[in-house]
C-alpha cells in the first residue's frame, strides 16, 4: 500500500497559486483579449473609481450644475456703512 | 508516478483552478468576493445649488458646507485619477505651462479648484474654535484692537464663499473632462455668488467701482454678471461683517481678500476664462494681469495704470 508524503503533496497549495499568477492569468487575459477583438475592460479599481466619480458627478449635476435656482427674497436692508 | 505526486498534481490542479477563477471574477465582473466596508452610504449628500437652502447664510452653515463641498471635490478628483483621467496632482501643475498645452486641461482646473479650496478654508476661521487667552492677547497687541469674533467671521466670510465657488469650478472642470467638452464659466451673481447663477449682464454697480486706489479698482469691465432676481429688482449684496457694521463684501478693504472684490468671484471679470481665474485665486498676490490689450491674456507687458495687482 503507498503511502503519501503529505509535506510534498501539500507544496501543490503554493505551486498551483504561483501557475496562476504568472502564466494562467496572463495568458487568460491574453486569450480575452484576442477572442473579444477589443481592449479589455478596466480593472476592477478604476471601475469603481469610475462608478463613484460618476455618483459624484451625478450628484453635482442633479442639484447644482442648473443655473435656473432662483435667488432668495432680499432679506437684509441695503448697506448703510462703510468699510473701516 | 507515485501516489504523493499525483496528490500533489491534484492539489495544484484544484488550487489553480479557484484562484484563475476568483482572481478572472475580480478582473472582469463586479461580484463581491468579499465583505466590504460601506463606504459609499456613509457618505453625506452634499448641496451643489448656487443658492443653497440656509439660515440666513449664516457663517457656520457655509463653512460646513464649503468643507463638504471640498471634501466631495477631492474625492471626486481622487476618483478621476484612479480612474485614469489626466488630473496632475495639486504641487506638480505649472500654472504658466497649463495655457496652450496639448490636451485637455480640465484635469489641471480641477486639480488648481481643489488647491485654491484647500488654501481658502486654510484661511477660514472654523466656527467651533475657541481662542485661548494666550491668542487673544497676541490678537490684541497684533492688531492693537480686542478680538471681535464676528468680525473675524466677517473677514473669513469671503473666503469661505470663495471656497465654495471654486469647488463648483473644479467639479464642473471634471464633469467638462468625462464629456470631453471644454470648460466654460458659469458666472456667480456678482452682488452674492450665492444667488442664482448670473445670467444677466448688467453695468458695473457705481458703488463698486469707487475704490480709494486705482490698484484697487475693480477690473475695467463696464458689466458684471448678476442673477435675475437682482437685475429686476434691488440687489442684495453679501454683507460681511466688519468694525464699523456690515458692508458689501465688494466694499471691504481687507488687502488679502482683494482678489474677491477684484474678480467678483469671477462675475466682474468677464474676459477671464478659467485659467485666469483659478491663477488669481491660487497665485494671489503675485498674480498680474494687463488689462491694456482688452483680452485678458495677462502677459504683463501693459502700462501700470492699466495693471491690476494685489497690493497685499
Amino acid at each position: 500500500m503507498n503511502t503519501v508524503d503529505w509535506s510534498r503533496a501539500l507544496a501543490g497549495l503554493l505551486l498551483g497559486p504561483l501557475l496562476v499568477l504568472v502564466f494562467l492569468h496572463p495568458f487568460s487575459l491574453l486569450v480575452a483579449r484576442i477572442v473579444r477583438g477589443r481592449p479589455l475592460p478596466p480593472p476592477r479599481p478604476s471601475r469603481r473609481a469610475c462608478a463613484e466619480l460618476d455618483a459624484l458627478l451625478g450628484e453635482f449635476e442633479r442639484t447644482g450644475a442648473t443655473a435656473g435656482t432662483p435667488s432668495p427674497a432680499p432679506a437684509s436692508p441695503a448697506p448703510s456703512a462703510e468699510a473701516p | 508516478m507515485g501516489t504523493t505526486e499525483r496528490t500533489a498534481m491534484i492539489i495544484t490542479a484544484a488550487t489553480a483552478l479557484l484562484t484563475l477563477t476568483l482572481s478572472l471574477l475580480y478582473r472582469f465582473t463586479d461580484l463581491p468576493l468579499w465583505p466590504r466596508r460601506r463606504r459609499g452610504s456613509e457618505r453625506p449628500a452634499v448641496d451643489w445649488g448656487s443658492a443653497p437652502d440656509l439660515p440666513a447664510y449664516s457663517y457656520a452653515a457655509l463653512y460646513e458646507l464649503a468643507v463638504r463641498r471640498r471634501d466631495a471635490l477631492a474625492r471626486a478628483v481622487r476618483c478621476a485619477r484612479d480612474a485614469g483621467l489626466p488630473v496632475p496632482e495639486p504641487l506638480t501643475v505649472n500654472l504658466v505651462e497649463t495655457r496652450g498645452q496639448d490636451g485637455p486641461q480640465e484635469g489641471a482646473y480641477a486639480a488648481l479648484a481643489l488647491s485654491a479650496a484647500d488654501d481658502f478654508l486654510e484661511d477660514c476661521l472654523p466656527p467651533d474654535t475657541v481662542p485661548t487667552a494666550e491668542q487673544l492677547a497676541e490678537f490684541e497687541q497684533r492688531a492693537g484692537r480686542p478680538y471681535d469674533r464676528r468680525a473675524e467671521e466677517g473677514i473669513a466670510l469671503t473666503d469661505v464663499v470663495g471656497s465654495l465657488e471654486v469647488s463648483r469650478i473644479g467639479m464642473q472642470a471634471l464633469a467638462c473632462l468625462t464629456e470631453g467638452t471644454a470648460l466654460t464659466l458659469d458666472r456667480p451673481c456678482f452682488h452674492h455668488p450665492l444667488h442664482a447663477r448670473g445670467t444677466e449682464r448688467v453695468l458695473c454697480p457705481p458703488e463698486a467701482c469707487t475704490a480709494e486706489s486705482p490698484e484697487d479698482a475693480l477690473v475695467d469691465d463696464d458689466f458684471v454678471t448678476v442673477c435675475r432676481n437682482c437685475a429686476d429688482g434691488t440687489p442684495a449684496p453679501l454683507l460681511v461683517w466688519t468694525q464699523a457694521g456690515e458692508v458689501p463684501y465688494y466694499r471691504t478693504e481687507f488687502e488679502t481678500k482683494a482678489v474677491f472684490r477684484t474678480s467678483g468671484y469671477g462675475a466682474a471679470a468677464l474676459e477671464w476664462d478659467a485659467d485666469d481665474l483659478l491663477r488669481a485665486f491660487v497665485e494671489w498676490p503675485t498674480f498680474e494681469v494687463d488689462h491694456g490689450d482688452g483680452n485678458g491674456n495677462g502677459n504683463g507687458d501693459g502700462d501700470d495704470n492699466d495693471r491690476t495687482e494685489a497690493t497685499a
